[in-house]
């Protein structure tokens, strides 16, 4: 719910910023040559650029298995059956990102600090029967939520294709990224069908902190499409991201570390981690936020 | 302020903060080379009905496990054999504790005992013929495939039966000398029986002795050891070895209590005896340490002690309850707890490990100098379902294995192993 806040806070912000700039550029009224005039100038201005500024948004998130493990070891059924199913871009995340570009001809070299907060989930099942009577079983249903908290640094390049005032772009780059904090939630329900008659369950939550369960880093490619929208000397944008890991994101050496997973048969696979992300925020130019430069909106 | 700043410095501010993440791009690659030094493995069978009672775990030379366990299935409606009987169950893990293979003996083969000895790469361990109740000597290999089966029955040369003995309880292993010490309960004779034999199961006549549980038998201490066989009742701590170089010891029944005697063969009485209370008290473990000096696990009317360096001679006449103040009580451990003590060298420290199972139901580990009998320190196994140890053993990579029990969801009992990393243990024996 924090992180919630946290990024309502910068979205109104960016729009409240945005607005101001919006209405400062209304108020004024432009002969035609002075309308030329300020046109070169911003162009010229848009020529070379610093952009900074913040955005924020929400993540899909979903694993890719590099390699299997189990604690349950089958001894007289297929392993496949009780294989890790994941889900595939279905836990809702967030992030919040201060950008930093440097703008050369329709090229901008982005460098995009990134508090992540992921999630991703994967259930299995397990099943006994046999018994002295017909029809006994027991089944046991494990879902497991993981939810990762990231420092990721992604270093961009966008190709701004097209536009004036709505300029659509294309991005490639590689991200590194810093475990910063992770939870693990297990949640087991079943059905006891072995003590005499139906008996649907479901136990109290195993809720652990599981940040030594995660790699301390891991590291992807990156490539998505955007939009700015400039309003005065401000750009809005509306960033996605497509996040493919390439490094493993949980740790090998503390696999089986927690006793409390590892009691309930739980061991977490070699995963690499792909996002989907979806953020919007405002860039503003870094020489107007110096003093010595004067917006050209301003200049009359 | 940001806005103070000259734009040259702001710039290369920027390029540096541009530059840097690409410097320290890294990730965490997993190294398939670690995944043999720790592991969990739970050994499953999804039969309602089926029960498994791990006993041993050795290493084989292919760095992989094999697991001895006795094997239940719960038959409430058997009209037909006896459903007391826990087959033998042989279960083969790789070095990354994976399932390999699985072995159930044929089914007049019950009540496996340990320890499970590994001799020239071949294993055995004894158990019982269901028909005729005799031991008999099992070989396998790494696989936990029978090499070859033999009663422990054996006649002079006119044919007449000398000695076969009837319920294996235990056994143990000179790695020395490769020949392996068997003790029995013969119930015709009401006798605790030790034999050493070599790998084929040969013996000569002067290495097996039997000495009476008591005179004309107890039939309480009968019905105990009785069951014990049939899983009815208590576990009981029966023990058989030698003293490296020295003389050979039980811990069976004799002079109604269930005692830690030592024989040498001779003579109709054992040369040293610890004398348990009935079966209410007596050594639940030993590991000999050299110079009479004794690893010792105690228990007595549900308590539990653990005597890490204990002085006692083969000669030794004396009584547990008087020896247990020696030791540190446990009372964290289920009462009258299963011990399993190791003695082994960790990080080139001389150390005795005792393994039993707690209140809580996990697998406690304690680290006791060796040298000094001083506590060094503790670790716990197992969690959210119960645990039950069963054997533990030091590994090739200077780790450890620890085999147990385990009950899935709380009640299928299971086999289960522990593979803990040098690194990890060093940590208890800094």
């Amino acid at each position: 719910m924090k992180r919630l806040y946290l990024v309502l806070l910068c979205a109104m912000l960016a729009m409240n910023l945005a607005y101001a700039q919006s209405n400062n550029s209304k108020k004024r009224k432009k002969t035609a040559a002075a309308y030329n005039k300020q046109s070169k100038e911003i162009e010229k201005f848009l020529e070379k650029q610093w952009w900074l500024g913040p955005k924020a948004g929400m993540n899909l998130s979903q694993p890719r298995v590099e390699k299997e493990y189990f604690i349950m070891a089958p001894t007289n059924y297929d392993p496949s059956l009780i294989a890790k199913k994941y889900d595939k871009f279905k836990q809702m995340g967030s992030q919040v990102t201060f950008e930093v570009a440097f703008y050369y001809r329709r090229f901008s070299f982005s460098f995009q600090p990134t508090y992540q907060h992921s999630a991703f989930a994967y259930s299995n099942a397990y099943l006994w029967q046999g018994g002295t009577a017909a029809g006994q079983l027991v089944q046991l249903n494990y879902e497991h939520l993981q939810k990762v908290d990231h420092l990721q640094f992604p270093i961009l390049i966008k190709y701004e294709v097209a536009g004036n005032r709505l300029r659509p772009y294309l991005q490639a780059g590689i991200y590194q990224a810093v475990l910063l904090g992770a939870t693990k939630e297990v949640t087991i329900s079943g059905n006891d069908n072995a003590s005499g008659g139906q008996n649907p369950f479901e136990d109290e939550a195993i809720i652990v902190g599981a940040k030594d369960l995660f790699a301390k880093n891991h590291w992807g490619l990156i490539g998505g499409a955007g939009l700015y929208y400039s309003v005065g000397n401000v750009r809005l944008n509306l960033d996605l991201m497509y996040k493919s890991g390439m490094s493993n994101v949980t740790s090998s050496k503390n696999r089986y570390e927690n006793d409390r997973l590892s009691g309930v048969g739980d061991s977490m696979d070699d995963l690499l981690l792909d996002n989907i992300t979806v953020s919007a925020g405002v860039l503003f130019p870094l020489r107007f936020l110096e003093n010595s430069f004067k917006s050209a909106d301003r200049k009359k | 302020m940001i806005f103070r700043m000259q734009q040259s410095t702001i710039r290369t501010s920027l390029l540096l903060l541009l530059v840097a993440p690409l410097m320290m791009m890294c990730g965490e690659e997993p190294d398939p080379r670690t995944e043999a030094q720790k592991f969990v493995s739970i050994y499953d069978n999804n039969q309602l009905d089926a029960v498994y009672f791990p006993i041993d775990v050795k290493q084989t030379a292919d760095g992989g496990y094999l697991m001895l366990a006795a094997k239940g299935t719960i038959t409430p409606g058997a009209t037909t054999g006896n459903p007391n009987f826990y087959y033998t169950y042989l279960l083969k893990a790789d070095k990354n504790g994976n399932f390999v293979s699985e072995n159930e003996l044929e089914s007049n083969f019950v009540s496996p005992v340990g320890d499970l000895a590994a001799i020239d790469n071949r294993y055995y361990f004894f158990c019982r013929d269901s028909k005729t109740f005799l031991s008999k000597l099992i070989a396998v290999d790494e696989d936990g495939n029978l090499l070859s089966g033999k009663d422990i029955q054996y006649f002079n040369e006119a044919g007449q039966e000398q000695l076969s003995i009837t319920y294996p309880a235990a056994a143990g292993v000179d790695v020395n000398e490769k020949s392996l010490i068997l003790m029995g309960y013969d119930n015709k004779a009401r006798k605790s029986v030790i034999v050493k034999m070599d790998t084929s199961g040969a013996t000569n006549g002067s290495s097996f002795k039997g000495f009476e549980i008591g005179a004309g038998g107890d039939k309480e201490v009968e019905a105990a050891i009785i069951d014990h066989f049939t899983k009815g009742g208590r576990r009981l701590p029966f023990q058989a070895g030698r003293i490296p170089g020295g003389p050979y010891y039980f811990n069976g029944f004799y002079n109604y209590s269930l005692s830690l005697c030592f024989t040498n063969f001779q003579g109709d009485a054992p040369m040293g005896v610890v004398l348990g209370q009935q079966y209410k008290g007596g050594v639940s473990a030993l590991a000999p340490l050299g110079n009479n000096q004794i690893a010792l696990a105690s228990f007595n009317f549900g308590e539990n002690f653990f005597l890490p360096r204990q002085e006692v001679a083969p000669t030794v006449q004396a009584n547990i309850s008087a020896l247990n103040p020696n030791g540190f009580s446990l009372p964290e451990l289920t009462p009258n707890a299963f011990v399993k003590i190791l003695h082994t060298t960790l990080h080139e420290k001389n150390v005795v490990i005792y393994a039993s199972t707690t209140q809580s139901r996990q697998i406690g580990l304690y680290f006791y100098n060796a040298d000094t009998g001083a506590f060094m320190s503790s670790r716990y196994l197992g969690f959210s379902n119960p645990y039950e140890v069963s054997s533990l053993i030091a590994t090739a990579d200077g780790g450890l294995a620890v085999c147990g029990t385990t009950y899935v969801a709380g009640r299928f009992s299971r086999v289960c192993l522990f593979k803990l990393s040098k690194g990890e243990i060093s940590e208890n024996v800094k």
